[in-house]
């Protein structure tokens, strides 16, 4: 394939995706409850986690275990950073079209200090310094902006997801300047390499909690689903930022729905 | 003069109306800060001394029923399904519920036991008189990201605090153990007797495992 030709698809999907996006948008959110599965393609997405988990415990999970095993936690966890660091231009991006300046500036300053003082981004020395982590991607975004999640949907290999999560991720992966710099370089090689340690460190990390789901769960495929739509409802929120302190009532949810609620008043 | 006594009064007292009210849910908030912290005290202690499990999983079992509405849960769980259950159902399940609760969290509880475990309180929130949310941060040695948890404490109808629900980083314990009953018995045709025998055979299960770990 040569290069123009290359680039003139790069285009080509961007503007598909901004196309998705602006389709998306235009359906109003309706806020839905937590508690409805919001499933329609429960049998289709059935199948699917049924070949994420072969995949799982076929390639993933052994190398998370070695990874766990070879490499001592310090060195895991400056891993974790380095990579959380290389997100940052992503996450600046997000935070500046959800208009949040105070987090914008925080992603700044993290990534001058991380990528210095941090070397290359191995330490997290701008945590101590008050610049607290924290993620966003354009899911996020386009959830501020109004659009609606859609159903949910399992992706083979990525996982648990949504169609605003879907346009969000390839969105997100074709806006890092990284991931650019290597297209338009011929260092796909990086690109695979990154998502690659990626995906073992994302594995290892979560560890004890997917074994936890693994064991315990009678369902793993509900526990999975209920997870991550929980999850991203705060992560839109910015449940785990500095915003919850400004806004105590945006990060308490008293409609959630909590036992000692309904009928459970009645008849102990 | 009497109208302007009246007014006064009037305004006097709607004063005081409009600043109790939160006064009285804040005093709930700061009672349910008080209650998490003790709970939290008692179970740290428990994680840095190094009993034996058996020992540890008393205490464990004493901390649940002493802090948790595990009955309530139980029933919440069931969502829609708690109306359609028979008594007798109603009966098995909430016992079985209790020792699913019990196995699956005292496994949990066992592997944070050893370390030195932080909870600190950083705020809270009461709706009213009964019903807050105090939210706290767990720190681990290994991790220098703090756990974000959430406590919904409520007061039960004997005015004994109880914790009903736990949400890390923004997940709900009690919403996701629904999601996972629930879709149990819709595949089992409805049917609350599926999630009965599938939270018997799981919890024989586990309880088997945790024999043979302890051998």
């Amino acid at each position: 394939m040569t290069k123009p030709v290359t680039k003139k698809n790069w285009l080509k999907k961007i503007s598909g995706i901004a196309a998705i996006s602006v389709i998306l948008a235009g359906c109003a959110s309706q806020p839905q409850a937590v508690d409805e599965d919001n499933d329609p393609l429960e049998g289709l997405n059935r199948a699917v986690f049924g070949f994420n988990q072969v995949i799982d415990t076929w390639f993933l999970r052994p190398a998370a275990t070695l990874y766990r095993g070879l490499m001592p936690p310090p060195i895991q966890e400056g891993i974790h950073n380095m990579l959380a660091n290389l997100s940052s231009p992503v996450i600046l991006l997000n935070d500046i079209l959800q208009g949040e300046g105070e987090r914008a500036g925080d992603t700044i300053a993290r990534f001058a200090i991380n990528s210095t003082v941090g070397v290359l981004g191995f330490g997290d020395p701008a945590s101590e310094m008050g610049y607290k982590k924290h993620k966003e991607d354009f899911g996020q975004t386009l959830a501020v902006w109004g659009a609606g999640e859609g159903p949910y949907i399992v992706l083979p290999i990525f996982g648990p997801s949504n169609p605003r999560d879907t346009v969000g991720l390839v969105v997100d992966y074709f806006t890092d300047p990284i991931n650019i710099w290597a297209n338009n370089t011929d260092r796909e090689n990086h690109m695979i390499g990154r998502s690659i340690v990626s995906a073992v460190d994302s594995r290892a990390y979560y560890y004890d909690a997917i074994e936890d789901i693994r064991t315990n769960s009678l369902d793993p495929y509900a526990s999975y689903r209920s997870f991550y739509r929980q999850n991203r409802d705060a992560e839109i929120m910015n449940n785990d930022g500095p915003k919850a302190k400004k806004a105590p009532n945006l990060s308490f949810d008293y409609d959630a729905p909590a036992p000692g609620d309904e009928e459970l008043t009645e008849a102990r | 003069m009497m109208t302007r006594r009246f007014f006064a009064t009037a305004f006097l007292c709607f004063t005081i109306a409009l600043s109790s009210a939160p006064v009285m849910a804040k005093d709930f908030g700061k009672e349910a800060e008080s209650f998490i912290q003790t709970m939290a005290d008692k179970a740290m202690a428990s994680f840095r001394s190094s009993q034996d499990s058996q020992t540890r999983n008393i205490e464990f079992r004493n901390l649940l029923n002493e802090g948790f509405d595990v009955r309530a849960i139980g029933k919440w769980v069931l969502g829609r399904y708690w109306r359609k259950a028979s008594e007798a159902e109603k009966e098995d399940y909430l016992k079985l519920f209790e020792d699913f609760i019990i196995v699956t969290y005292s496994k949990r509880f066992e592997d944070y036991s050893g370390e030195n475990i932080t909870l600190t309180v950083t705020e809270s929130l009461a709706k009213n008189d009964q019903d807050a949310i105090v939210r706290s941060q767990i720190e681990r040695p290994q991790s220098s990201e703090p756990i974000l948890v959430d406590w919904r404490v409520k007061a039960n109808k004997d005015g004994e605090k109880k914790v009903v629900d736990v949400l890390i980083a923004g997940v709900s314990m009690s919403q996701t153990q629904r999601a996972e009953f629930v879709s149990v018995i819709k595949r089992g045709g409805g049917n609350v007797s599926a999630l009965i025998d599938a939270l018997r055979t799981k919890t024989a299960e586990l309880v088997s495992d945790v024999d043979k770990a302890a051998q």
